[in-house]
């Protein structure tokens, strides 16, 4: 209550009290008359009257002020949600609107927040796809429609005029460089885009820099079924043209080292049955062409099989502990009675103590046998054929010499190539399946060695398989 | 009794043995090489009245450039050749090239001794019937 109000009540309370004393104290009352008495309770109601309307009119303005402190605290943030309902009446309706007004900014300002933070969210995953689609090795271009591009990773830049980063807003005849792939976006517009995925293959001059590319393209729709963007996707499948060709070739050399055989034996039958072998000599010839063709075609067919399994990891090497000198000379043992039949002299030239080695046992002896058989097959008549064993430090080597036709200098880098024969026409005149050299060196490299080869031609080779000393059991004796 | 010289060259030792014996028996003279390069080198030395040849032959030369080497040569541009192979797409790839070759015919492996023969025959005596190339 400030001064005036004061006072106004002050002076009213004295008007009554002079009034009410007037009534009571005939003294009094005989020192004011009755118009006095009037004139006091008049006073003392419009003083009164005066002091209510002065509290009254106070109360509103210091609503106020409180008012405008709540709201000053509000701003700086430090102050409640919601304003105090003010003493008067006056105030308390515009007080409740402010609240409301108050509660539904607050409202806003938590969404605008949430958007915000949601903003926030997406643009770091938008930053994390876009990145991960530029760590992409396949192109990838996205468009809202063929008139306006989107996006394009970094893989895309070959099949691009422009520069990825600059894709965006341009048309597709801007961005896109073949106009095979354009062919796709064509029609493709909002009103007819198609569904699935179309794919086309650009060869080496698709402006991809060489290789082979296979480009597919799909249109995107939103729930509505409005179209909602297209995509293009640029892959290299060189490595998988390249390997259709090679299987292809495979397949072919197969057919080829299968029908060469069958040739001899199914001509050597129809010879025998046609009477066309008179003497006992010719028909021993017939019969041994076949009996060499079909061992030829058993040793085709299980190399083949070898090669196979190990190339694809379908077959489990069985490693174990397998004697050495029992395997080289099982090996030895085979190829013998052909080392006699051509005089060739056939050396194990082994030491006294052979280590045992942890190998697969059956994959092994194709592998030894696979090259000490091609050494008697290429060592003329009279020759030498040296199987030998060495100890080094790193590593343990078997080696097995001949003094065949060898191998000419041009052609041993390709001698371990399925199906690879050399063109030496000496080296043609045995038939041979061209995958036993192939078969032998996964076989080594399965065991984790290497087989090197040293050759002259017209005085031999010598096959070395270079073996790591890993694979020497030291718990089991010899 | 055919008196015509025929030339077989083919990589594989048994084959070629077997043709020649089979050729032999027909009364052919049959000369053999194990190489085109050889078989090339005997075609222009003595001119052969047909060609056997096997298409997949190392050596740097293989049945395919044989033939088109033997059309670049004077003296036996013209004589006919019966190409061996044991590829089926190596055959159709042989197919479409040799298309515009004449006389050239093909027979897949593994083949019947008695088909070549009636083959060798028939080209000797009316030569390679246009649009009969494969056998």
């Amino acid at each position: 209550m400030d001064l005036t109000s004061s006072c106004a009540w002050g002076l009213g309370l004295l008007f009554v009290c002079l009034g009410v004393a007037s009534l009571l104290a005939p003294r009094v009352g005989a020192f004011l008359s009755a118009r006095g008495v009037v004139v006091l309770f008049v006073g003392a109601v419009c003083f009164a009257a005066i002091g209510f309307a002065s509290v009254r009119s106070r109360r509103v303005p210091s609503g106020l002020a409180a008012l405008s402190r709540d709201l000053e605290a509000m701003t700086s943030g430090v102050a409640a949600t919601r304003l105090e309902a003010p003493p008067c009446p006056e105030l308390a309706a515009l007080v409740e609107r402010l609240n409301r007004l108050l509660s539904q900014v607050q409202g806003r300002e938590r969404a605008s927040k949430d958007l915000l933070a949601s903003n926030r969210l997406l643009a770091r995953e938008l930053r994390c796809v876009l990145e991960l689609l530029n760590l992409l090795k396949e192109g990838v271009v996205f468009l809202a429609s063929a008139e306006q591009a989107l996006f394009a990773n970094r893989a895309a830049a070959p099949f691009l005029r422009v520069s990825p980063a600059d894709v965006r807003d341009r048309t597709a005849q801007e961005c896109i460089r073949d106009a095979a792939v354009l062919g796709l976006l064509a029609g493709q517009d909002e009103a007819g885009m198609a569904r699935g995925t179309r794919t086309i293959e650009l060869s080496s001059d698709g402006g991809a820099g060489g290789g082979h590319v296979a480009v597919s393209h799909v249109c995107g729709f939103g729930g509505d079924d409005a179209p909602i963007g297209q995509a293009l996707v640029f892959r290299d499948i060189s490595q998988e043209k390249e390997a259709q060709k090679t299987q292809a070739e495979f397949l072919d050399s197969v057919a080829h080292e299968f029908r060469t055989p069958l040739t001899s034996i199914r001509a050597s039958v129809e010879m025998l049955i046609d009477n066309e072998a008179k003497d006992p000599e010719s028909q021993f010839r017939f019969y041994n062409i076949i009996h060499e063709e079909t061992y030829r075609l058993s040793q085709l067919i299980d190399n083949l099989l070898n090669l196979s399994m190990i190339e694809s990891g379908a077959t489990a090497v069985k490693i174990a502990p397998v004697r050495l000198r029992k395997l080289l000379e099982d090996c030895v043992d085979v190829v013998r009675p052909q080392c006699e039949e051509k005089r060739i002299n056939l050396t194990a030239d082994l030491p006294d103590r052979l280590p045992t080695l942890d190998i697969d046992k059956s994959l092994f002896t194709v592998a030894v046998m696979n090259i000490l058989g091609n050494a008697v097959k290429y060592t003329p008549r009279g020759g030498t054929v040296t199987l030998s064993t060495l100890s080094r430090e790193e590593e343990f080597i078997i080696s097995i010499q001949d003094t065949g036709i060898g191998i000419p200098e041009e052609e041993l880098p390709r001698i371990f190539e399925k199906f690879y024969r050399c063109a030496s026409p000496n080296g043609q005149e045995v038939p041979g399946s061209g995958v036993g050299l192939a078969t032998a060196l996964q076989i080594v490299q399965v065991h984790g060695g290497s087989i090197q080869v040293t050759s002259r031609r017209g005085e031999g080779s010598t096959f070395s398989m270079v073996l790591p000393r890993s694979i020497i059991n030291t718990t089991v004796g010899d | 009794m055919p008196q015509a010289r025929i030339l077989v060259i083919d990589d594989e030792p048994h084959i070629r043995e077997i043709v020649r014996l089979k050729l032999q028996s027909a009364g052919y003279d049959v000369a053999t090489a194990e190489s085109g390069p050889l078989g090339l080198e005997a075609a222009k030395n003595a001119p052969p009245g047909l060609i056997i040849t096997d298409y997949n032959m190392p050596g740097g030369i293989n049945g395919l450039e044989l033939v088109k080497a033997i059309r670049r040569t004077e003296a036996i541009m013209q004589t006919p050749v019966i190409m061996l192979t044991g590829s089926v797409a190596v055959a159709g790839r042989i197919e479409d090239e040799i298309a515009g070759t004449p006389n050239v015919v093909l027979m897949q492996k593994p083949f019947s001794p008695r088909d070549l023969l009636k083959t060798v025959e028939r080209v000797l005596a009316d030569g390679v019937r246009e649009g009969e190339q494969s056998e």
